[in-house]
Parts: C-alpha cells; structure tokens; sequence
C-alpha cells in the first residue's frame, strides 16, 4: 500500500528531478545560462516523446523537426495573423500535429517494417522546403519576427526566470505522463508487443492502434515544445526545423538509451551541454562527435563476446539505465 | 519538348544507378541502408580528385575519355570497399539485434561518413569541369534539339551498367545466389550458399552503381558536395520506394519515373517546387501502395 516511504522509494528520482529544475532560477543569475536551460526544456519534451516511440512503440521517426515546426508556425502564425489567444494558438497547433500524425501513421503503421520511418523522413523534408517556399505565409528564409510572448493575467512569461519556471513545469507534467504511459496498460502492451507481436495480437492487443497512440502523443509533445520556444525567442525560421535536427533528436533518444523513459532525461542533457562544449573545441565537429558516439552505442551495446565485450559492457553500464519502478 | 525528354532521361539515369543500391540492400537485409547517399557522394568526390590530378592552368593533360575512365575505375573501387567496410562494421554485428538497431546505425554511419568528408573539404562546394572533359563541340544536334556531349554520355553509361547489371543478375551464379538470398536466407543457406558472402557481395554491386552514379552526376550538376548525398538520396530513395524497394527493374523504372515527373513539374508547374514532387510521390504511394508499383505486396501486421 501507499506509505510515505513507499511513495518516496518510486518516486524519488521524480521529486529530485522537479525540485532540481524548479530551483535553478534561484541559483543561477546568468541570463545565456538559463536560456539554455529553458531551451532544455522544450528539447526533453520532444525526447520524451520520441524516446517514447523508439523505445515503447518500436518504431523511429526521422521527420519529428517538422512537427516542432508545426507548433511553432502554427502558434507563431495564428498569434500574428488571427491575432488568437497564444494559449489557444498552441493548443490548434497540437490538435493540427496530431491529426497530420494520424494520416501518416495510420497506413504506415499497419505493415511490418521500417515505413513509418520512410514516410516521416519525406514529410519532414516537404515541411521544410514549404516552410522556405511558401514565402507569402512564411516569410521563407527570413523566418517571423515579433510573435508575442506569452502571458497570463498579470504574469508576463519573456521574463527569463518566470518563463524557466513556466516550461520546466510543462516538461515535468509531459515527463511524468510519459512515465504513467510507459507503467499503463498502454506501455504494458506495448512492451509485450515488442517481445513478440504475434503473442501479444492473440491476446487481444491492437498492435497498430497502441502503436498509432504513441506516435500521436509524440507529435503532440513536439508540438507543445515547438510552440513554447516560438513564443520565448519570438523568432523563427525554417533553419531550425531541417532533417538534421530530426537526426539529433534521434540522437538524443539513442544516446539516453530508450529502454526506459529517464533514458529521455540523460539524452536530452548529453545533446545539449555536448555541442556547447564541443563547439569551443571544434566548431565543426559536433555532428561528428553524434555520428561516432551513436555508432558506438549501437554496434557495441550488443556485443557479447570477442574482444569487445568487455568495452561493450562498461559502454552499457554508462548508457542503459534499468527501469525504475 | 525533345529537350524535356533528354532532361528527364538523363536525371532518371543518375537517380536510377543510385537507387539500385538502396533497393538492393533492402530485398536482402531489409534494412533503410542510408550510408548509401554518402557512398554514392565520395563516389563523386573521387571523380573531382582524379580531374584534379590531370588539369594543370584549366588545360588538361590527358585525354579526356581516359580520364572519365580513370575516374569510374577509382570510384567503383573505393565505393565498393567503402561499402563492404560498412556492411562488416556496422550492419553485420547487428544481423540478430532488434529491427531498430540497424536502422539507427545506418543513420550514425550516414552522419559519420557525411561530417568526415564535410570536413575534409571544408564543407565547401568544388566543382567538376565537364567543360573541359565533354567540351561544347562534342554535342550532337538532332532538328531543333541539342544533346549536350555530358548528357548523352551519362545515358550511355548508364544502359551500360545496368545492361551489365541485368546480365550478372540473371546468367550468374552469383546473380542467381543473391536472387536467393533475397527471397529467403535460411532456405539459400541450406542449399550452401555462404549467405555473408552473398550480403557483402550486394553491398558490392550496389556501391559499385553508386560509384559510376556518382561520377555521372558530378558530370551532370557539374558541382558536388559533401551533402549531396542526402539531398539526392532522398530521391533516388523515393525511386526504389516507388518502385517497389526491393525490386531491381522497378527501381529503374521509379528512377525513370520520379524523372519525368520532376522534369515535367519544374517546367510547366513551378521550378522552386520540383523538390516537392519527389516527397510528395513518396508519401504518396507509402500512403495508398506501399509495395511499389512492382514490388511484391507487403505482409499486413502477423
């Protein structure tokens, strides 16, 4: 039963977590450090989602970029166009994100291997190239200037610290579904499909529909995070939404590992203190550094024996997490 | 309009040598092999360093036939050890891991390859003097319609190649082991057929495609890149998808295809938005024919 102690032993890394990221606006004053930290936000709500699709649902995305894009146009131009409510504007972009998830999921998802992929990698691309064509709704190449900050009441959220606040509220909510999803009936029938599909079909789960589901909510958290950074930056251009952002989100979710959700955390902090670092090195070694660092976990995490395994191993104890009950 | 066909045929040419490679990985090994694009860009770079080496003061120093020659040579050999080293490196420790691993190791290889040859060439774009190696002279006029010499050269090597292809394919015994091995590894497996071999030897074939590929369209863009790969991979992708990915003719005749309806929308619907033709194409038929138009249909869920 739920004794307090029990309740902090499954949730303490939760609670940690929350009271880490809410207190940062107090410990640190240096406003370009927590823009980066409230960028972090908004890209681990992404990961979070993604993370969710590789490693519950089995299947990869490589055009997530367009729908960050999504929530970001989508906001940035019904705020500046319709002149709508911010708040509202984000939430049309999010219904828009899933529903364009749901046509290309729903065909793709039904066959047997890698066409969800396939599909997604196209769509990012036609969303890129009409987000520099389409230069009578867009502005193409010189992106949208002046989307209005959000704001609530009296609470004016361009102010670094209140909005760092803000958004590490929103991510938590995200994560902390996304760890409820993964320990549902949702995430327990996705696990038993990836152990084996036929099994799991015969017991009544609908393989393509959970699938669908968490394709879905990942097109709905890109979209949030993709609205949010729109509003906080009040800039955007196509740059930020191409095929190489889509492969760093991938990035990200392989780095933290995806067996278990918090893996979506560890990424999200590689991804982005990575580059920081690697960019005072080296300016342009930063995709290189992810292309070797993915090669590594990947080729080597599997491999058991031979002269490798035991670099295999460590290389597993750095980056698998096991899953926290 | 003549002109239009020239265009489409020799674009559909260049998509159609890089797209047998995708298509020939994935009726084997049904993986997304996406360090292909970069195979096929190093490929092309190869050409560019060869040039190099026999053009002094914008002069060549050599004939200029022996050079494209000596070009395809070079590319076919290091595409095709590239993409064995590859194959060994990131794809075969993985033959029993789960479906995602190789795709994401193949999107790592991809980055890899892509940053490293950024890198090398100071992510800059060098060109390639078809100028100099098919000169304007060389150009066969027909009625109204000029064939510019680089246009009819990159058909004919392409009808070469894949002639030459179709051959090994259907009178060889390696041709009929990889046929095999795509229908069903196990079973080839039993009647002795080294399937390891078999996969390196497809990777083989497929980059030696990419490698002629590759040069040819450094002749046909006559500037190269170290992004080129993606950028063109996606649509010689869309080619093997819309042909049914897999199936070696229908990825010549996506390539083919995909060709005709970018040449045709860039002409008489918009210029700016012929790169639209090819995604949208893809989703398309990912959407309502996922098999291609002669791929075989694909197994829906268990």
């Amino acid at each position: 039963m739920s004794t307090p102690v029990g309740f902090w032993n499954r949730n303490w890394g939760f609670i940690t977590l929350a009271v880490v990221a809410l207190a940062m606006p107090l410990l640190v004053a240096d406003a370009y450090l927590l823009s980066i930290l409230a960028f972090m936000a908004t890209r681990f709500m992404v990961v979070i989602g993604l993370s969710l699709l590789l490693g519950q649902a089995g299947q990869i995305s490589l055009g997530h970029a367009a729908f960050v894009a999504i929530g970001a146009y989508g906001s940035a131009l019904l705020v500046t166009r319709l002149s709508m409510n911010p708040w509202l504007a984000m939430v049309v972009a999010a219904v828009l994100a899933a529903g364009v998830a749901g046509v290309i999921g729903i065909p793709t998802l039904k066959l047997k291997g890698h066409y969800l992929a396939m599909a997604t990698l196209g769509f990012g691309e036609i969303v890129f190239i009409l987000l520099v064509q389409l230069k009578g709704l867009t502005r193409g190449t010189d992106g949208i200037t002046g989307i209005p900050p959000l704001t609530l009441g009296s609470l004016d959220f361009s102010q670094p610290r209140l909005y760092h606040v803000l958004v590490w509220l929103v991510a938590l909510i995200v994560f902390r579904l996304a760890l409820n999803l993964s320990e549902s009936r949702v995430g327990r029938s996705l696990k038993a499909l990836r152990r084996s599909e036929l099994a799991a079909e015969s017991l009544g789960v609908n393989a393509s529909w959970r699938k669908l589901q968490v394709f879905m909510i990942s097109a709905v958290f890109a979209s949030l995070a993709g609205s949010f950074d729109a509003h906080y930056v009040q800039f955007i251009s196509p740059d930020s939404y191409g095929i190489t952002f889509s492969v760093i989100l991938v990035c990200s979710v392989v780095i933290g590992g995806f067996r278990s959700v918090w893996g979506a955390l560890w990424g999200t902090l590689a991804t982005v203190i990575l580059p920081e670092v690697i960019k005072r090195i080296h300016e342009d070694a930063v995709n290189l550094v992810f292309g070797i660092l993915l090669i590594l976990i990947v080729v080597l995490l599997p491999v058991k024996s031979g002269p490798l395994a035991r670099v295999a191993h460590d290389v597993r104890c750095l980056f698998h997490r096991e899953e926290r009950g | 309009m003549t002109q239009q066909v020239v265009n489409a045929l020799t674009l559909g040419s260049v998509i159609a040598l890089f797209a047998l490679g995708y298509s020939m990985v994935y009726g084997i090994l049904t993986i997304l092999n996406f360090a292909h694009g970069e195979v096929f860009m190093i490929g092309a770079f190869m050409g560019y360093y060869v040039q190099k080496l026999f053009i002094v003061d914008n002069q060549l120093t050599a004939n200029p036939i022996l050079i494209i020659f000596l070009s395809l040579l070079v590319a076919m050999v290091v595409c095709g050890a590239l993409a064995v080293t590859i194959e060994f490196v990131a794809y075969r420790p993985l033959r029993q891991a789960a479906r995602l691993a190789p795709l994401i190791s193949a999107l790592a290889m991809s980055v890899l390859l892509r940053n490293i040859m950024g890198v090398i060439t100071k992510f800059r774009v060098r060109p390639i003097s078809t100028d100099l190696l098919l000169p304007q002279r060389w150009a066969v006029h027909i009625g109204e319609t000029t064939i510019a010499a680089s246009r009819y050269v990159i058909i004919g090597v392409t009808l070469i190649s894949l002639v030459a292809l179709e051959l090994f394919m259907a009178r060889t015994k390696a041709g009929k082991a990889m046929r095999a091995c795509a229908q069903d590894r196990e079973a080839a497996s039993f009647m002795g057929i080294s399937v390891n071999g078999i996969i390196s030897l497809t990777f083989l074939v497929g980059a030696v495609m990419a490698g002629i590929g590759g040069i040819m369209t450094g002749l046909y863009y006559t500037q190269i890149d170290f992004s080129m790969g993606f950028s063109l991979g996606m649509k010689a992708f869309t080619a093997a998808v819309l042909g049914g990915i897999g199936n070696l003719r229908g990825a010549v005749l996506g390539s083919f295809i995909l060709a005709t309806a970018e040449t045709l929308g860039s002409y008489y619907i918009s210029f700016t938005y012929r790169d639209v033709i090819a995604f949208a194409i893809l989703i398309t038929i990912l959407l309502f024919k996922p098999s291609g138009l002669l791929g075989k249909p694909i197994p829906v869920k268990v």
